[in-house]
């Protein structure tokens, strides 16, 4: 998910930048101080679970938590995942400097969309739905970032088959297993905290 | 309840604790032995680069020639010049490393003479003797050094707890320092 430095081409890196630095714009104008901690805590829980691989079969795969911090969390997720990427790229060497844009809006903007669409859903209903809500919520983003990994691949002039081989179908194990956990963890929240998943959706919606 | 809080404690346990150093990134390690470079590609933690093009340039940055990886990353490339050589690595999924081979004329061992009186036909035998030893030691501190080599560059890619607990220090600092300034501008 995230992509080394010098792979893609110049346009497509200052693309990238800006509208991420759009993005993150947005995201701090909308932080409000209550918010701070909570942004903090999930920060850090994307900055560890990209670290950690589980092996699964032949290859390993790894957690990535933006759909759960985009219906959290709403347009924060941009300096968020900014801050965690950054970090990653200075402690871990994953990912790059240049590709910081890139790869911020990769993977904040499919978060975006999964709180427009589902955030005002967890709440309601019964465990099942909750746990459907947030599977669909994990694997729409991990989707939707693979997508805009493509696409930013594409840009650069690589192959298409190439990239729908490599970047699409190696995700597709990634979606199921990240739907699962942001469904557990949501269910999760729901029990026991069930003030974190409060966003502007469920609050306009009047959800109890 | 208590069951979902003990299942995300385990969960929690094992983020924390899992004695990981799978790192999403890709690395390459290749010695220069002779007039082959041989190398492979590795994703650190575990799993090796299957067929996948490794691209040599000179130091200059020119482009040389490519192979590919085998089976089991492994790759070789045979060179006519000495120098130093980077390989690339591109897998194509965003995924992309290189890395730099110096030739071993860059690394001399210098073996100091011993003081000599001899003279004529004894002084040309001593040289040759000299450049042969020479060689041999070459060729046998590369074969002690090149596990060593591995070994180090391997370790630069483990994922230190440290280096996480540091990222999340940093993520709290980052916030506390912006709520500080928030509160302060009101």
């Amino acid at each position: 998910m995230h992509i080394a430095d010098g792979v893609l081409s110049l346009p497509v890196l200052a693309t990238g930048a800006l509208l991420a630095l759009g993005g993150v714009t947005i995201g701090l104008k909308k932080l409000e101080e209550e918010q701070i901690p909570k942004a903090a805590l999930l920060s850090s829980a994307f900055f560890v679970a990209s670290a950690i691989h589980l092996p699964l079969g032949p290859a390993s795969v790894h957690l990535v938590l933006n759909g759960l911090i985009g219906l959290i969390l709403g347009w924060v997720a941009f300096p968020i995942i900014l801050i965690a990427l950054f970090l990653q790229a200075v402690l871990f060497g994953f990912g790059g400097f240049s590709v910081l844009g890139v790869n911020t809006l990769n993977l904040a903007l499919p978060a975006v969309l999964c709180f427009y669409l589902l955030s005002p859903f967890v709440l309601r209903g019964n465990q099942r739905t909750a746990f459907l809500y947030g599977w669909f919520a994990g694997a729409l983003a991990i989707g939707l970032s693979t997508v805009m990994l493509g696409l930013s691949l594409l840009a650069t002039g690589r192959e298409f088959i190439h990239v729908v081989q490599l970047s699409l179908i190696a995700h597709l194990p990634v979606m199921f297993l990240e739907g699962f956990m942001t469904g557990s963890i949501v269910v999760f929240l729901r029990q026991v905290r069930p003030q974190l998943l409060v966003s502007w959706s469920t609050t306009c919606l009047n959800v109890q | 309840m208590v069951y979902d809080m003990f299942k995300c404690s385990i969960a929690l346990i094992c983020l924390i604790w899992f004695p990981s150093t799978y790192a999403h990134k890709v690395n390459l390690f290749a010695t220069l032995e002779g007039n082959l470079i041989k190398g492979y590609g590795y994703f650190p933690g575990g799993g090796r680069v299957q067929q996948v093009k490794v691209q040599l340039l000179d130091s200059k940055g020119t482009f040389i020639g490519e192979t590919t990886t085998d089976e089991q990353g492994r790759f070789e490339y045979p060179i006519t010049r000495q120098g130093d050589y980077t390989l690339v690595l591109d897998i194509g999924d965003g995924h992309r490393t290189h890395f730099t081979v110096t030739s071993p004329s860059s690394e001399k061992i210098e073996i100091s003479p011993p003081l000599q009186k001899e003279g004529g036909s004894d002084l040309r035998q001593s040289i040759d003797c000299k450049t042969e030893l020479r060689e041999l030691l070459e060729q046998a501190i590369k074969q002690h050094l090149t596990p060593l080599r591995e070994q180090i560059d391997a370790y630069e890619q483990h994922i230190r707890l440290h280096d996480i607990l540091g990222g999340i220090g940093y993520i709290f600092g980052i916030m506390g320092f912006y709520l500080m300034i928030k509160k302060s501008l009101k």
